[in-house]
Protein backbone atom coordinates (compact mmCIF):
# COMPACT_ATOMS: atom_id res chain seq x y z
CA UNK A 1 0.00 0.00 0.00
CA UNK A 2 2.82 1.98 0.65
CA UNK A 3 3.71 1.82 -3.35
CA UNK A 4 0.17 2.91 -4.13
CA UNK A 5 -0.11 6.01 -1.43
CA UNK A 6 3.10 7.84 -3.34
CA UNK A 7 1.53 7.91 -6.44
CA UNK A 8 -3.17 7.96 -5.62
CA UNK A 9 -2.84 11.43 -3.84
CA UNK A 10 -3.67 13.26 -6.95
CA UNK A 11 -6.45 12.43 -9.48
CA UNK A 12 -4.62 12.59 -13.06
CA UNK A 13 -8.25 12.58 -14.55
CA UNK A 14 -9.87 16.12 -15.33
CA UNK A 15 -13.57 17.64 -16.58
CA UNK A 16 -14.48 20.72 -18.44
CA UNK A 17 -14.96 23.98 -16.18
CA UNK A 18 -18.59 23.94 -14.48
CA UNK A 19 -19.02 19.85 -15.60
CA UNK A 20 -20.90 19.23 -12.60
CA UNK A 21 -23.13 22.35 -12.62
CA UNK A 22 -23.96 21.62 -16.03
CA UNK A 23 -24.91 18.16 -15.56
CA UNK A 24 -27.06 18.08 -12.59
CA UNK A 25 -29.24 20.44 -14.50
CA UNK A 26 -29.02 17.79 -17.83
CA UNK A 27 -30.02 15.22 -15.39
CA UNK A 28 -32.69 17.31 -13.76
CA UNK A 29 -34.38 18.50 -17.22
CA UNK A 30 -34.07 14.45 -18.39
CA UNK A 31 -35.90 13.23 -15.46
CA UNK A 32 -37.99 15.35 -12.74
CA UNK A 33 -38.73 18.30 -15.58
CA UNK A 34 -39.21 15.82 -18.25
CA UNK A 35 -42.45 14.03 -15.87
CA UNK A 36 -43.86 17.86 -16.19
CA UNK A 37 -43.83 17.28 -20.04
CA UNK A 38 -45.45 14.44 -19.87
CA UNK A 39 -47.78 15.19 -17.66
CA UNK A 40 -48.98 18.28 -19.99
CA UNK A 41 -48.69 15.50 -23.02
CA UNK A 42 -51.23 13.36 -21.21
CA UNK A 43 -53.28 16.25 -20.59
CA UNK A 44 -53.40 16.61 -24.75
CA UNK A 45 -53.78 13.17 -25.21
CA UNK A 46 -57.00 12.29 -23.03
CA UNK A 47 -58.51 15.70 -24.40
CA UNK A 48 -57.35 14.64 -28.37
CA UNK A 49 -60.90 12.33 -28.31
CA UNK A 50 -63.25 15.29 -26.91
CA UNK A 51 -61.67 17.57 -29.65
CA UNK A 52 -61.79 15.29 -32.53
CA UNK A 53 -65.67 14.77 -31.60
CA UNK A 54 -65.57 18.55 -31.21
CA UNK A 55 -64.12 19.01 -34.59
CA UNK A 56 -66.13 16.10 -36.74
CA UNK A 57 -69.47 17.81 -35.58
CA UNK A 58 -68.50 21.39 -36.75
CA UNK A 59 -67.50 19.58 -40.04
CA UNK A 60 -70.81 17.71 -40.23
CA UNK A 61 -72.65 21.03 -39.60
CA UNK A 62 -70.49 23.22 -41.98
CA UNK A 63 -71.15 19.92 -44.53
CA UNK A 64 -75.15 20.01 -43.73
CA UNK A 65 -75.32 23.65 -44.24
CA UNK A 66 -73.72 24.07 -47.22
CA UNK A 67 -75.36 20.97 -48.77
CA UNK A 68 -78.48 22.75 -48.07
CA UNK A 69 -77.77 25.90 -49.40
CA UNK A 70 -76.50 23.99 -52.13
CA UNK A 71 -79.56 22.35 -53.25
CA UNK A 72 -81.90 25.20 -52.43
CA UNK A 73 -80.14 27.27 -55.07
CA UNK A 74 -80.00 24.07 -57.76
CA UNK A 75 -83.71 23.86 -57.00
CA UNK A 76 -84.01 27.87 -57.98
CA UNK A 77 -81.83 27.42 -60.71
CA UNK A 78 -83.44 24.28 -62.35
CA UNK A 79 -86.62 26.09 -62.05
CA UNK A 80 -85.63 28.87 -64.25
CA UNK A 81 -83.75 26.51 -66.21
CA UNK A 82 -87.23 24.55 -66.12
CA UNK A 83 -89.28 28.00 -67.50
CA UNK A 84 -86.69 28.65 -70.01
CA UNK A 85 -86.73 25.52 -71.66
CA UNK A 86 -90.67 24.97 -71.56
CA UNK A 87 -91.56 28.53 -72.27
CA UNK A 88 -89.09 29.64 -75.33
CA UNK A 89 -90.15 26.79 -77.74
CA UNK A 90 -93.57 27.55 -77.10
CA UNK A 91 -92.54 31.35 -78.06
CA UNK A 92 -90.45 30.44 -80.75
CA UNK A 93 -92.71 28.88 -82.29
CA UNK A 94 -95.84 31.54 -81.63
CA UNK A 95 -96.75 32.89 -84.98
CA UNK A 96 -98.76 36.66 -85.19
CA UNK A 97 -101.69 34.63 -86.40
CA UNK A 98 -101.69 33.09 -83.30
CA UNK A 99 -100.49 35.74 -81.04
CA UNK A 100 -102.95 37.67 -82.13
CA UNK A 101 -105.86 34.69 -81.64
CA UNK A 102 -104.21 34.69 -78.16
CA UNK A 103 -104.60 38.38 -77.44
CA UNK A 104 -108.14 38.21 -78.59
CA UNK A 105 -109.05 35.79 -75.63
CA UNK A 106 -106.84 38.60 -72.65
CA UNK A 107 -108.64 40.92 -71.20
CA UNK A 108 -106.70 43.75 -71.12
CA UNK A 109 -108.12 45.07 -67.86
CA UNK A 110 -105.25 47.40 -66.81
CA UNK A 111 -103.95 48.23 -69.98
CA UNK A 112 -103.96 52.06 -71.17
CA UNK A 113 -106.88 53.60 -72.39
CA UNK A 114 -107.36 53.87 -76.03
CA UNK A 115 -105.00 51.16 -77.53
CA UNK A 116 -106.59 48.49 -79.57
CA UNK A 117 -105.19 44.45 -80.00
CA UNK A 118 -104.78 45.26 -83.21
CA UNK A 119 -102.15 48.32 -82.46
CA UNK A 120 -100.33 46.07 -80.43
CA UNK A 121 -99.47 43.45 -83.14
CA UNK A 122 -98.91 45.56 -85.81
CA UNK A 123 -95.96 47.49 -83.38
CA UNK A 124 -94.85 44.19 -82.94
CA UNK A 125 -94.32 43.79 -86.56
CA UNK A 126 -93.19 47.01 -87.23
CA UNK A 127 -90.92 47.16 -84.43
CA UNK A 128 -89.73 43.36 -85.53
CA UNK A 129 -89.53 42.40 -82.18
CA UNK A 130 -88.45 39.03 -81.66
CA UNK A 131 -90.64 36.89 -79.28
CA UNK A 132 -87.09 36.32 -77.36
CA UNK A 133 -87.27 39.66 -76.36
CA UNK A 134 -90.86 39.30 -75.36
CA UNK A 135 -90.00 36.91 -73.03
CA UNK A 136 -86.95 38.93 -71.94
CA UNK A 137 -89.87 41.53 -71.19
CA UNK A 138 -91.99 39.15 -69.21
CA UNK B 1 -38.41 11.62 -0.59
CA UNK B 2 -41.71 9.85 -1.04
CA UNK B 3 -43.76 12.55 -0.05
CA UNK B 4 -42.17 14.86 -2.64
CA UNK B 5 -40.60 12.43 -4.81
CA UNK B 6 -39.69 15.53 -7.39
CA UNK B 7 -37.62 17.31 -4.63
CA UNK B 8 -35.75 14.37 -3.03
CA UNK B 9 -34.66 13.29 -6.31
CA UNK B 10 -32.89 16.73 -6.90
CA UNK B 11 -31.08 16.48 -3.77
CA UNK B 12 -30.14 12.77 -4.51
CA UNK B 13 -28.75 14.18 -8.07
CA UNK B 14 -26.80 17.25 -5.93
CA UNK B 15 -25.91 14.97 -2.89
CA UNK B 16 -24.47 12.26 -5.10
CA UNK B 17 -23.87 12.92 -8.77
CA UNK B 18 -19.88 14.06 -8.16
CA UNK B 19 -19.07 10.81 -6.29
CA UNK B 20 -21.28 8.49 -8.76
CA UNK B 21 -19.08 10.34 -11.57
CA UNK B 22 -15.62 9.44 -10.44
CA UNK B 23 -16.88 6.03 -9.59
CA UNK B 24 -18.36 5.64 -13.22
CA UNK B 25 -14.80 7.48 -14.63
CA UNK B 26 -12.54 5.33 -12.98
CA UNK B 27 -14.43 2.36 -14.78
CA UNK B 28 -14.88 3.33 -18.03
CA UNK B 29 -11.88 6.11 -18.24
CA UNK B 30 -13.10 8.58 -21.15
CA UNK B 31 -15.10 11.79 -19.50
CA UNK B 32 -18.02 11.70 -22.58
CA UNK B 33 -18.39 7.81 -21.58
CA UNK B 34 -18.51 8.41 -18.43
CA UNK B 35 -20.73 11.28 -18.58
CA UNK B 36 -23.40 9.30 -20.69
CA UNK B 37 -23.03 6.53 -18.39
CA UNK B 38 -23.72 8.96 -15.35
CA UNK B 39 -27.14 10.49 -17.69
CA UNK B 40 -28.52 6.69 -17.68
CA UNK B 41 -27.96 5.97 -14.33
CA UNK B 42 -29.99 8.75 -12.80
CA UNK B 43 -32.18 8.17 -15.63
CA UNK B 44 -32.81 4.82 -14.75
CA UNK B 45 -32.77 6.05 -10.57
CA UNK B 46 -35.51 8.01 -11.51
CA UNK B 47 -38.27 5.70 -13.57
CA UNK B 48 -37.39 3.05 -10.74
CA UNK B 49 -37.68 5.19 -7.78
CA UNK B 50 -41.32 3.78 -6.86
CA UNK B 51 -39.29 0.25 -6.33
CA UNK B 52 -36.65 1.68 -3.88
CA UNK B 53 -38.14 -0.41 -1.18
CA UNK B 54 -35.34 1.37 1.74
CA UNK B 55 -33.67 -2.42 1.60
CA UNK B 56 -29.86 -0.71 1.28
CA UNK B 57 -28.98 2.97 1.99
CA UNK B 58 -29.90 5.03 -1.47
CA UNK B 59 -26.34 5.94 -2.19
CA UNK B 60 -26.03 1.94 -2.56
CA UNK B 61 -28.59 1.95 -4.46
CA UNK B 62 -27.41 4.05 -6.59
CA UNK B 63 -23.97 2.93 -6.42
CA UNK B 64 -25.15 -0.50 -7.88
CA UNK B 65 -27.12 1.16 -10.87
CA UNK B 66 -23.93 3.29 -12.10
CA UNK B 67 -21.88 -0.17 -11.57
CA UNK B 68 -24.02 -2.08 -13.82
CA UNK B 69 -25.07 1.20 -16.37
CA UNK B 70 -20.78 1.39 -16.43
CA UNK B 71 -20.67 -2.29 -16.89
CA UNK B 72 -22.91 -2.97 -20.07
CA UNK B 73 -20.39 0.25 -21.63
CA UNK B 74 -17.60 -1.74 -21.24
CA UNK B 75 -19.15 -4.70 -22.62
CA UNK B 76 -20.57 -2.62 -25.63
CA UNK B 77 -17.41 -1.05 -26.20
CA UNK B 78 -15.32 -4.31 -26.29
CA UNK B 79 -17.97 -5.88 -29.05
CA UNK B 80 -17.32 -2.91 -30.90
CA UNK B 81 -13.75 -3.00 -30.97
CA UNK B 82 -14.04 1.06 -30.82
CA UNK B 83 -11.62 2.09 -28.60
CA UNK B 84 -9.12 0.10 -26.85
CA UNK B 85 -7.87 1.51 -23.75
CA UNK B 86 -5.60 -1.64 -22.42
CA UNK B 87 -2.65 0.62 -22.61
CA UNK B 88 -3.08 4.02 -20.91
CA UNK B 89 -0.29 5.12 -21.55
CA UNK B 90 -0.02 4.72 -25.27
CA UNK B 91 -3.91 6.15 -25.60
CA UNK B 92 -3.46 9.21 -24.02
CA UNK B 93 -0.11 10.03 -25.28
CA UNK B 94 -1.75 9.54 -29.05
CA UNK B 95 -5.47 10.65 -28.80
CA UNK B 96 -6.96 13.98 -28.15
CA UNK B 97 -8.99 12.51 -24.67
CA UNK B 98 -5.12 11.92 -23.51
CA UNK B 99 -4.18 15.74 -23.74
CA UNK B 100 -7.70 17.22 -22.73
CA UNK B 101 -8.95 15.14 -19.51
CA UNK B 102 -6.02 13.68 -18.09
CA UNK B 103 -3.24 15.06 -16.47
CA UNK B 104 -1.36 12.84 -14.65
CA UNK B 105 2.23 12.14 -14.65
CA UNK B 106 4.38 9.02 -15.63
CA UNK B 107 4.28 7.16 -12.07
CA UNK B 108 0.26 7.54 -12.43
CA UNK B 109 -0.13 6.84 -15.24
CA UNK B 110 1.58 3.54 -14.07
CA UNK B 111 -0.58 3.13 -11.56
CA UNK B 112 -4.02 3.43 -13.96
CA UNK B 113 -2.49 1.18 -16.12
CA UNK B 114 -2.36 -1.63 -13.35
CA UNK B 115 -5.52 -1.06 -12.44
CA UNK B 116 -7.07 -1.66 -15.89
CA UNK B 117 -4.94 -5.18 -16.00
CA UNK B 118 -7.43 -6.53 -13.12
CA UNK B 119 -10.82 -8.42 -14.09
CA UNK B 120 -13.63 -5.99 -14.21
CA UNK B 121 -14.93 -6.98 -10.99
CA UNK B 122 -12.05 -7.08 -8.68
CA UNK B 123 -10.93 -3.57 -10.62
CA UNK B 124 -14.37 -2.45 -9.20
CA UNK B 125 -13.89 -4.32 -5.89
CA UNK B 126 -10.59 -2.43 -5.91
CA UNK B 127 -11.85 1.25 -6.65
CA UNK B 128 -14.85 0.84 -4.33
CA UNK B 129 -11.94 0.33 -1.55
CA UNK B 130 -9.05 2.09 -2.43
CA UNK B 131 -10.71 5.27 -4.22
CA UNK B 132 -14.55 5.54 -2.55
CA UNK B 133 -13.65 4.19 0.90
CA UNK B 134 -16.96 2.23 0.93
CA UNK B 135 -17.33 -0.51 3.65
CA UNK B 136 -17.67 -4.32 2.67
CA UNK B 137 -20.82 -4.29 3.84
CA UNK B 138 -22.01 -1.75 1.42
CA UNK B 139 -19.66 -3.11 -1.54
CA UNK B 140 -21.53 -6.66 -0.92
CA UNK B 141 -25.04 -4.72 -1.64
CA UNK B 142 -23.60 -3.12 -4.46
CA UNK B 143 -21.94 -6.21 -5.93
CA UNK B 144 -24.68 -8.73 -4.60
CA UNK B 145 -21.95 -10.55 -3.28
CA UNK B 146 -20.47 -11.64 -0.13
CA UNK B 147 -18.23 -9.79 2.47
CA UNK B 148 -15.61 -12.20 2.49
CA UNK B 149 -15.44 -13.27 -1.14
CA UNK B 150 -15.26 -8.94 -1.58
CA UNK B 151 -12.23 -8.93 1.33
CA UNK B 152 -10.16 -11.60 -0.80
CA UNK B 153 -10.58 -9.76 -3.87
CA UNK B 154 -9.35 -6.77 -2.48
CA UNK B 155 -6.47 -8.51 -1.27
CA UNK B 156 -5.53 -10.26 -4.69
CA UNK B 157 -6.08 -6.48 -6.41
CA UNK B 158 -3.99 -4.91 -4.18
CA UNK B 159 -1.34 -7.76 -4.64
CA UNK B 160 -1.23 -8.04 -8.15
CA UNK B 161 -0.71 -4.27 -8.39
CA UNK B 162 1.98 -3.68 -6.47
CA UNK B 163 3.27 -6.97 -8.75
CA UNK B 164 3.10 -4.73 -11.98
CA UNK B 165 4.36 -1.82 -10.63
CA UNK B 166 7.28 -3.46 -9.17
CA UNK B 167 7.78 -5.13 -12.45
CA UNK B 168 7.45 -1.76 -13.92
Amino acid sequence: MKEFEKISGKNPFKVPENYFEEANRKIISSTVESIHEVRKESIRLKMRPFLFAAASVAGFIIISFSTFRFLTNYRHKTIEVYTESTIEPYLNDLDVTSLEENLKNIEMTNGPSGIKKSDIIDYLMLENIEMDEIFEQL
Amino acid sequence: MKSDPDKGFRLLVEKYSTRLYWHIRRLVILHEDADDVLQNTYINAWRSFGEFRNESAIYTWLYKIATNEALTLINKRKKSNAVSIDDLGSYFEYSHEGSTWFDGDEAQVKFQNAILQLPEKQRIVFNLRYFDEMTYENMSKVLATSEGALKASYHHAVKKIEKILGEN
